[in-house]
C-alpha cells in the first residue's frame, strides 16, 4: 500500500466514525473483492465466502466509532472474521472430498470461474455425490474406501477377500463412470482426477 | 524429515497448485496448530495479497445490498441492464418441445376488467399447470428454472420480474432461482411464503397434504408462515411445517429423499420396505396407508426407470403379496398383506 492511500484511509476513516454511508460504502468497494477473494482461496466456498464478508463489513459499521486510524484496514479487516475464516478453513480442509476438488482444479488447468459461476468445492461434492449413485455398491464402496478413506488396495483387497488387481479393476471402471457422469456438469473442465 | 515451511504450504493451497502429499502434510498441520498460530499465518499470506480476480468484485458487489439491509442502511442503486426477455423466449421454445405444460392465460380476468387499461394487461395472469403423473419444467422471465412435479400449479403476473419476482405456488417444485440482489424472488402458497435470493430449492406443499417442507440444496432461503414465524436454512437443511399445528421443525438432510421424484430412475439398495414406501408417496404424490408388521423392515433393492405407479406397485405386489386398495380421488392406497 502507497502512502497516498494510506492518506485516502485515513479520512474514509474518520468520515466512517462520523456516519458516513458514502464513506463505508467506498470502503466496501475498495476492500470487499481483495477479501471476498482471498477468504475464497481459503474456503473454496462461495457461500462460506459470502458469509464471511458480509460478517467483516457489518462489525465494521457496527464498531465505526471504535476503529483507529493508526491500524492497517487489512488488518482489522482480519480480526473482524478470524475466528469465522479459521473455522471454515479447518472445517474445508478436512472435508473428504477436497483433494479431489484440488486435483481437478489443478489438472484442468482452466480458471475457477468464468463470468457468472464459480466453481467451488461445494459444488463438487454435490456432483460427486450425485456421480457416486451410478457407481454399483461394490464399486463406490472401493471408491470410498481408496479415495476418500485413503486406505491401500492391499488392503482393500484384504477387507473385501478379493484380489488386489480385481481391486484395481473396479476402481478403475468407477472412476471412469465418475469422470463420465462429471463431465456431463463441468464440460469446460478437462476431466483427469483421481488418476490412479 | 524436515517439515515443509508452513507458508509456502499455505500458499500453495490458496493458489491450489500444491500437491497430494504436501496437501496432506499442510491438513496435518493445520489439525495441530492452535487457532491463535493457524490464523498468524493465514493473516501473514492475507497481508501478502493484493491483487483479485475481477468475477470477485462482481460478487461482492451484489452482496452489497444485503450488508446495507443488514446494517438498516439505505443500499446505493446497482446500475445492471440486461433484459432476459428474449432469452426467455428463446429457452421456452426449447422446453416447450419437450415438456408438458398447460399455459392458460387468465384472459377470463382481464376481459373482467372494466377498463382495457395497461394495467389491466399487466394483471394478466400467466398459469403454468402440471397433470397428473406427469412433471414439467419452465423458465420463468427472469432464468429461474423449475422443475413442476405432478399436479402443480405455478402463477405469476405478466409484469414478473420487472419491479419485484412473485408468483404463488402450490404442489411441489424444484426451483434453481437466478440471481438477482434487487430483486427477491418471493414464493407465496397457502401456509408458507419463501423469500430467496437466489438459490437452489425444493418445496413441496400440496393443498391435500398434512405438511409442507422447504429443503435448501444452495444458498440460503428464508421461509415465513402466516403467523409470522420465520426460519432461515442452510444447504442440507430442510425444515418441515405441520399444518394442524402450525409446527415448524428444522432437520439435516441428505436430500435423498426429497429429490427423488425429480429423477426419472428410482433406485433402492437395501432400503427398508417403510421407506421405499415414503419415496413413493412423495415421488408420486399419494398417501399409502400400510397394515403395520415387521414386512415394513424388509429390505428391498431395485432400480425403476420412468415406471408409473401402477407399475411399481404391481412389482412390489408380487415381492409382498399384499392386496392394493386404490382410491384415486383422494389419492390414498391401502396396502393389506395377506397372511403367509
Amino acid at each position: 500500500m502507497d502512502t497516498t492511500d494510506d492518506f485516502d484511509i485515513k479520512d474514509l476513516i474518520s468520515e466512517l466514525q462520523a456516519n458516513s454511508e458514502k464513506a463505508y460504502t467506498q470502503l466496501y468497494n475498495k476492500y470487499s473483492a481483495l477479501l471476498y477473494s482471498f477468504v475464497f482461496k481459503l474456503t473454496k466456498s462461495d457461500t462460506l465466502s459470502q458469509d464471511i464478508v458480509q460478517e467483516a463489513f457489518i462489525k465494521i459499521w457496527i464498531n465505526r466509532k471504535k476503529l483507529s486510524i493508526d491500524i492497517s484496514i487489512k488488518s482489522y479487516l482480519f480480526k473482524m472474521v478470524q475466528n469465522m475464516a479459521i473455522d471454515a478453513f479447518k472445517k474445508q480442509v478436512n472435508k473428504l472430498e477436497i483433494t479431489g476438488y484440488l486435483e481437478l482444479i489443478q489438472d484442468s488447468q482452466i480458471p475457477l470461474t468464468d463470468s457468472c459461476t464459480i466453481f467451488d468445492l461445494d459444488e463438487f461434492e454435490i456432483r460427486l455425490k450425485e456421480a457416486k449413485q451410478k457407481l454399483t455398491k461394490q464399486q463406490r464402496l472401493i471408491f470410498v474406501l481408496v479415495k476418500e478413506n485413503e486406505k491401500k488396495v492391499s488392503e482393500v483387497a484384504e477387507l473385501l477377500e478379493i484380489t488386489e488387481q480385481s481391486v484395481r479393476n473396479q476402481l478403475s471402471a468407477a472412476l471412469a463412470k465418475l469422470r463420465i457422469h462429471m463431465k456431463e456438469y463441468f464440460p469446460i473442465f478437462v476431466i483427469m482426477f483421481y488418476n490412479m | 524429515m524436515k517439515q515443509k515451511d508452513i507458508d509456502k504450504l499455505l500458499a500453495d493451497y490458496l493458489s491450489n497448485s500444491i500437491s497430494e502429499s504436501d496437501f496432506l502434510e499442510m491438513r496435518g498441520l493445520v489439525n495441530q496448530l492452535t487457532d491463535d498460530e493457524l490464523a498468524t499465518y493465514v493473516q501473514k499470506a492475507w497481508m501478502e495479497q493484493n491483487t483479485y480476480d475481477n468475477v470477485f468484485e462482481s460478487k461482492t458487489s451484489l452482496l452489497l445490498p444485503r450488508i446495507m439491509k443488514e446494517v438498516k442502511l439505505p443500499s446505493p442503486p446497482i446500475t445492471k441492464g440486461k433484459t432476459r426477455m428474449f432469452n426467455l423466449w428463446l429457452k421456452l421454445g426449447k422446453y416447450a418441445a419437450v415438456v408438458s405444460v398447460v399455459i392458460l392465460s387468465a384472459i377470463t380476468f382481464y376481459l373482467y376488467q372494466e377498463h382495457s387499461s395497461l394495467q389491466a394487461m399487466l394483471a394478466q395472469e400467466v398459469v403454468f399447470s402440471s397433470p397428473a403423473g406427469q412433471r414439467a419444467n419452465l423458465v420463468l422471465p427472469d432464468g429461474t428454472e423449475v422443475n413442476l412435479n405432478s399436479l402443480s400449479t405455478l402463477r405469476y403476473k405478466q409484469d414478473f420480474g420487472k419491479e419485484s419476482r412473485e408468483l404463488s405456488f402450490s404442489g411441489e417444485g424444484f426451483f434453481k432461482v437466478a440471481k438477482d440482489e434487487n430483486r427477491p424472488f418471493i414464493i407465496h402458497s397457502n401456509e408458507l411464503q419463501i423469500r430467496v435470493l437466489g438459490t437452489t430449492f425444493n418445496f413441496y406443499n400440496y393443498d391435500s397434504d398434512e405438511y409442507a417442507e422447504v429443503a435448501l440444496v444452495e444458498g440460503f432461503v428464508q421461509v415465513n408462515t402466516n403467523d409470522n414465524q420465520v426460519v432461515r436454512l442452510m444447504p442440507n437443511e430442510k425444515v418441515t411445517f405441520e399444518k394442524k399445528t402450525k409446527k415448524l421443525i428444522k432437520t439435516h438432510t441428505s436430500l435423498n429423499t426429497e429429490l427423488a421424484w425429480k429423477k426419472s430412475e428410482l433406485v433402492f439398495e437395501e432400503t427398508p420396505l417403510r421407506e421405499v414406501i415414503k419415496t413413493i408417496e412423495r415421488c408420486y404424490h399419494v398417501h399409502i396407508i400400510s397394515e403395520e408388521g415387521k414386512w415394513l423392515d424388509d429390505c428391498y433393492s431395485a432400480t425403476y426407470k420412468d415406471v408409473s405407479l401402477d407399475e411399481i406397485l404391481e412389482i412390489l405386489k408380487i415381492h409382498y403379496q399384499f392386496n392394493i386398495d386404490k382410491n384415486m380421488e383422494t389419492r390414498s392406497i391401502h396396502l393389506t398383506f395377506r397372511k403367509q
